[in-house]
């Protein structure tokens, strides 16, 4: 049974989200600030979080940002700002998904299945490759993807990147001369309508030359103006 | 989920004025935004976006006269108040 962390400073809110979730079957945690989440997660691995945006401090960013660090816990903020600097920011953060109240509990408890389906299939993934010792590696100049591990690495350091941005990499390496539409990836991070998709790559794509050009690699992704993004040529 | 809303909805509301009624006009920011989501939640929509309005312009207009804040306060307590009746 997954278990899930809700972060939200009003029981009212946590109620609602607990009571939805568990009318799924999830195992459900609960706690009113970010101190307690960060504890609760040293202490323990929960399977997903659902985490508040606007909470005390450290508020919500704050929060997913530390917990980001340490770990690839699928992360969804739910929050009562809906504005598009509020879903770019929370992606920047590291969240997975952005969801905004009022939300019913149906849609929550399908966004959560989404995010879990992501998880058991990286761990279903780790698990085949450890048995069949198969490899599957996608490299491109000092990028190397190690598909069954799902392992990025730099001139081979690791880095650590999220279930999304990991997805949009490979996706891109994979086919290094494809120029992708903003259609075509998004189902590659979680997006399920347009709305504020294309700041939502933006984010992304941000995000992984971020963490690869500090790593020590080249500029990775190169958006295609009114298109979408492909691979940077080869230096 | 349904039926869950329709049995808490009320107390969820009454909770809510009384976190409005209780509030200084340092507080009304945060408990604005908090009660705002809440409401949305439990099915009272007007209710929450007006909450998230005044949230929104608490946090825009810092150096509001107080009275000002008062007005527009009292003004949301009589929708969420009227809301019982609805």
């Amino acid at each position: 049974m997954s278990t899930i962390l809700i972060v939200d400073d009003y029981a009212d809110s946590r109620l609602f989200v607990r009571t939805s979730l568990e009318s799924e079957g999830y195992k459900v945690v609960e706690v009113s600030d970010g101190n307690m989440a960060l504890s609760f997660c040293d202490a323990s691995d929960p399977d997903l979080i659902i985490l508040d945006l606007m909470l005390g401090q450290p508020d919500g960013l704050e929060v997913c940002r530390q917990i980001r660090q340490k770990s690839s816990v699928p992360i969804i903020m739910l929050t009562s700002r809906s504005t598009e600097i509020d879903e770019a920011m929370s992606l920047a953060a590291g969240a997975d998904d952005f969801l905004s109240k009022p939300v019913s509990g149906r849609i929550l408890s399908l966004r959560v299945a989404s995010q879990l389906r992501h998880t058991a299939y990286e761990s279903a993934d780790k698990e085949s490759g450890s048995k069949h010792n198969e490899t599957n590696i996608l490299s491109w100049g000092s990028i190397e993807i190690d598909v069954k591990a799902r392992e990025v690495r730099i001139d081979s350091k690791v880095i650590a990147l999220t279930i999304t941005e990991f997805e949009f990499l490979k996706v891109l390496v994979g086919s290094p001369k494809q120029v992708f539409t903003r259609e075509q990836l998004a189902p590659v991070i979680g997006a399920s309508s347009s709305f504020g998709l294309e700041h939502a790559l933006d984010t992304h794509a941000s995000r992984l030359r971020l963490k690869i050009r500090r790593a020590g690699g080249p500029d990775v992704v190169v958006s295609v103006r009114g298109v979408g993004y492909r691979l940077s040529a080869p230096k | 989920m349904e039926e869950f809303v329709r049995q808490r909805r009320a107390d969820v509301l009454s909770r809510a004025i009384g976190s409005l009624e209780n509030s200084s006009p340092g507080e009304l920011q945060a408990i604005t935004h908090r009660i705002a989501g809440a409401l949305s939640l439990y099915s009272f929509a007007e209710e929450g976006n007006q909450a998230r309005a005044f949230s929104g312009w608490l946090a825009e207009n810092q150096l509001a006269d107080d009275s000002e804040i008062t007005r527009r306060r009292d003004e949301l307590l009589r929708l969420l108040k009227d809301a019982f009746i609805v």
